[in-house]
């Protein structure tokens, strides 16, 4: 963030942002909306202090970027939210010691998932029922009969590790915590896609994007796993770094460099953020396209790809294109945003679910074969709402789908 | 205080009151105006619990706020004084549609397009259609009589409610209006609510008058190079035989601000007046092209029907959205819905643009031109204190301006507290002290949303 406060003088407090807000439009208070969290902004700058309290009001934010889209003077509300944040001191307890000692290291990331992996199992709740990103920080989470993921036996980062590019491109994959960690059956499709393209990708042995450090405010620990991924995929090693869940590749191409600007690394985080590009985007730029006919597809925008991701969705024109019958969501359910925010759908669980509620049942509603989406934050989240809603119906990364 | 809080508590349930001062700052502003944060802010779901809270706060001497989406541009909803917030977001449901006796009722929290699109669904329409439509609320329309687009036809909000149901100041709770199409029993206190901005009481619930949704519609879009050709062509179209349902005046500034809306649809440099028109299908097409010949015999550069209802949207979206575009030229506007007769609307945009020039500011025009209702926007730069004063002094020569061409300070926001220091301008020393009397009837512990309208 640059030019801070006149960013936040932009609001006019039209009060568009009421409209759009899903976490507003639960809650019906003013002090919820993107106007309303401005003026608390306000308020704690004006007094030169910012509170815990703030830091639990600002974290009410899911940081989907709505407010912006309606907003007439484009004020960065998510920006600001998370500079807010990171004044109020960023994290806390639980949540911040592994934000800050266990997401930057790829070694002690994956010890951890393989120890939770024995930690569920004498829980007796390591069920295919798999919500595995919340573990990153809510403990009490187990406590609430609430999704508990299965975390595999062989995670896909340990089936391939080290694994070299083949090919006329140089290709490395960046997983991302959700497809690396716990869902194979994303890299599984993913290598099988760019098998059909006579490509491998190389699989570096890799940390967790920061994401969850960043939009929790843990400002420190967001560059530390910034800094770690850049030795993980170092500047020009390969020529594209194909990111598999979108929120990552969102926060590579976008926050990459401005975290590490005055580093010394600067020059080489901007290069690498300009080499990391979503897979699906990437793959829509190659020729290839499998026959995908009567399936009809439910496909989740993630807010991170709709917003922040370079070349935006192209999920749904690769099926389109492949002759999957995608269905053809209202405009407003279109751009609902699942709920789980991140660390949002931890501290305000009741909230994200509430929140979530309305987008599965407008994607339930025209009967789809299977949902896609491509954020695995957003995979968990409509997991979670269609089992609650009695729904059993695949959802799936975008690559699992084309893998056929 | 703290006792108060505990009591409210008590009263609403713990996830209904505000406390945390951090909370308490969202309610401090409303769209145009800063004031300073509530004692607290109240969350109620029932006309129980605004009646509970109203008897709870006269017992204890503290004032009430009604407020509604906080999109009013006067600071009606606004403390300026130690006061409680009532916020009535959460009474956001619309509970019955008559579609015989063509009456809804409602909560004062639904949004105002929230009611449109649910009656239309049914096959019925809500003419009152303020621009802002998609965030204000029923009970905020009602407490500052929103006025809109459609008013050239179809009028203001106060022309569309049957009954309120208001919690007065002792806490008893009346229903002001009849159900019926006619009624004259009484005093007509319903209208005396209606844009009374909270002083009076608070609503809780409305009946609101609803009309068979029309079949057809037709944007007409015709461009002059100059304001006063589109000027004389709105009083063409009021002299002739068809009423539009909306006719809208955007000078070339306000086109410029919502450009990226419109596309190609609006040729840069010209002002522009944009008429839509409903009724069936004959009535329509004969209306349109009766309303084509009008303008261009006013000397239109040139007359468009939109081609689709899409392109229409498009339109009449970009329209809605010229007040907050604004904001992308300047920081900051004065922005005033000063009204004048309809023949006077030439003369006050051209005065308007004589004053802006005079003092050094950028300016924009638009509004609903078929009812003399303009939006007068003077843009600056706050940072800019020169800029600002000018802004200011301007402002006032604007009241001045409309109060000479025989018109209004306020179409459609209400005076609030960004007016009131001009009510004496418009009104007589007799006329202000009867209303000051009559806020002393109904409020005699002056606790209902004090200091409004009233210098």
């Amino acid at each position: 963030m640059t030019d801070w406060p006149t960013e936040l003088e932009r609001c006019v407090r039209c009060g568009s942002c009421r409209a759009v807000c899903p976490v507003f439009n639960i809650s019906l208070q003013e002090n919820e909306t993107a106007r309303g969290r401005l003026a608390r902004l306000e308020r704690s700058l004006q007094s030169g202090r910012f509170s815990r309290s703030d830091w639990e009001a600002f974290s009410r934010c899911l940081q989907c970027g709505r407010c912006v889209d309606v907003c007439k003077s484009a004020v960065p509300v998510p920006d600001l939210i998370r500079w807010a944040k990171r004044q109020c001191g960023g994290s806390s307890g639980i949540s911040a010691m592994i934000a800050e000692e266990i997401l930057p290291h790829p070694a002690r990331l994956r010890k951890v998932a393989q120890n939770a992996r024995r930690l569920l199992g004498w829980l007796g709740q390591a069920t295919p029922r798999t919500s595995g990103l919340r573990l990153r920080f809510a403990l009490p989470y187990l406590n609430r009969r609430r999704y508990i993921p299965c975390i595999p036996e062989k995670s896909f980062l340990e089936q391939v590790r080290d694994r070299p590019a083949q090919g006329t491109q140089r290709l490395a994959l960046f997983t991302g915590c959700g497809p690396g960690l716990l869902f194979p059956e994303i890299g599984s499709a993913v290598d099988t896609v760019l098998a059909k393209l006579n490509l491998v990708a190389a699989v570096p042995n890799q940390p967790c994007c920061g994401l969850p450090a960043w939009g929790w405010g843990a400002e420190s620990a967001a560059r530390e796993s910034v800094q770690s991924w850049l030795r993980a995929f170092p500047e020009k090693a390969y020529d594209t770094v194909l990111g598999v869940c979108a929120s990552c590749t969102a926060h590579l191409q976008n926050d990459l460099s401005p975290l590490l600007a005055g580093t010394p690394q600067a020059a080489a985080a901007q290069s690498a953020a300009g080499q990391i590009e979503d897979f699906v985007v990437w793959l829509y730029r190659q020729e290839w396209r499998p026959d995908l006919k009567g399936i009809k597809v439910a496909v989740h925008v993630p807010c991170h790809l709709r917003r922040g991701v370079r070349g935006g969705d192209k999920i749904t024109p690769l099926l389109i294109e492949s002759r999957a019958d995608v269905i053809d969501l209202p405009p407003d359910a279109a751009s609902a945003c699942c709920g789980l925010g991140g660390s949002f759908g931890v501290t305000n669980a009741q909230l994200s679910l509430a929140i979530g509620e309305k987008k599965i049942k407008a994607m339930l509603a025209p009967r789809p074969d299977v949902i896609v989406t491509s954020c695995t934050g957003c995979l968990i989240q409509l997991r979670e709402l269609a089992e609650r809603a009695n729904a059993s119906i695949p959802i799936q990364h975008p690559a699992v789908l084309l893998a056929g | 205080m703290s006792g108060l809080i505990a009591d409210f508590t008590a009263l609403l349930g713990a996830d209904a009151v505000l406390t945390d001062p951090g909370d308490l700052a969202a309610y401090a502003a409303d769209y145009k105006t800063k004031g300073r944060s509530p004692l607290a802010v109240a969350l109620p779901t029932t006309a129980a619990h605004v009646q509970n809270l109203v008897r709870f706060c006269v017992k204890h001497r503290t004032a009430l706020i009604p407020r509604g989406a906080g999109s009013g541009a006067a600071g009606g909803a606004v403390p300026e004084s130690p006061a409680v917030v009532v916020d009535l977001s959460r009474m956001n449901k619309i509970l019955r549609i008559d579609r015989d006796e063509l009456l809804v009722d409602a909560q004062p929290g639904v949004v105002t397009l929230d009611l449109q699109n649910a009656v239309e669904r049914e096959g019925l329409f809500y003419p009152p259609d303020p621009a802002s439509s998609d965030v204000s609320t029923l009970g905020g329309n009602a407490a500052t009589n929103a006025g809109g687009l459609r008013a050239v036809k179809y009028g203001v909000t106060a022309d569309w409610i049957a009954v309120l149901e208001v919690v007065l100041a002792d806490g008893e709770i009346i229903r002001a209006g009849v159900r019926t199409r006619k009624g004259v029993v009484g005093y007509d206190l319903l209208h005396l609510f209606i844009g009374s901005e909270g002083t009076l009481g608070i609503i809780t619930n409305l009946t609101l008058r609803l009309m068979p949704l029309p079949p057809a519609r037709a944007t007409l879009l015709a461009f002059f190079r100059e304001l006063e050709q589109a000027g004389q062509a709105v009083l063409a179209v009021l002299r002739s035989p068809v009423v539009p349902a909306a006719m809208e005046i955007m000078d070339a500034v306000s086109l410029e601000a919502v450009r990226g809306k419109t596309g190609d649809l609006i040729p840069p440099g010209c002002s522009t007046v944009l008429i839509d028109l409903d009724g069936t299908e004959t009535e329509v097409a004969a209306g349109s092209e009766l309303l084509i010949n009008i303008l261009k015999e006013a000397k239109a550069d040139e007359v468009r029907r939109a081609p689709t209802s899409n392109e229409a949207k498009a339109l009449w979206s970009a329209r809605r959205n010229v007040s907050r575009a604004l904001f992308e030229l300047r920081p900051q506007k004065v922005a005033e819905d000063v009204t004048v007769p309809v023949t006077r609307v030439v003369e006050l945009m051209t005065g308007v643009a004589r004053l802006a020039q005079e003092y050094g500011l950028l300016h924009a025009c638009y509004g609903h031109a078929g009812d003399g209702n303009l939006h007068v926007n003077l843009l600056y730069d706050p940072q800019n204190q020169h800029e600002t004063a000018q802004a200011r002094a301007a402002r006032e020569k604007v009241f001045r301006l409309t109060l000479d061409l025989g018109g209004t300070l306020s179409g459609e926001h209400g005076v609030g507290l960004a007016k009131r220091p001009f009510l004496s301008w418009e009104q007589g020393p007799a006329l202000i002290e009867l209303q000051r009397r009559l806020k002393q009837t109904f409020d005699p512990l002056n606790l209902l949303n004090p200091g409004k309208i009233f210098p």
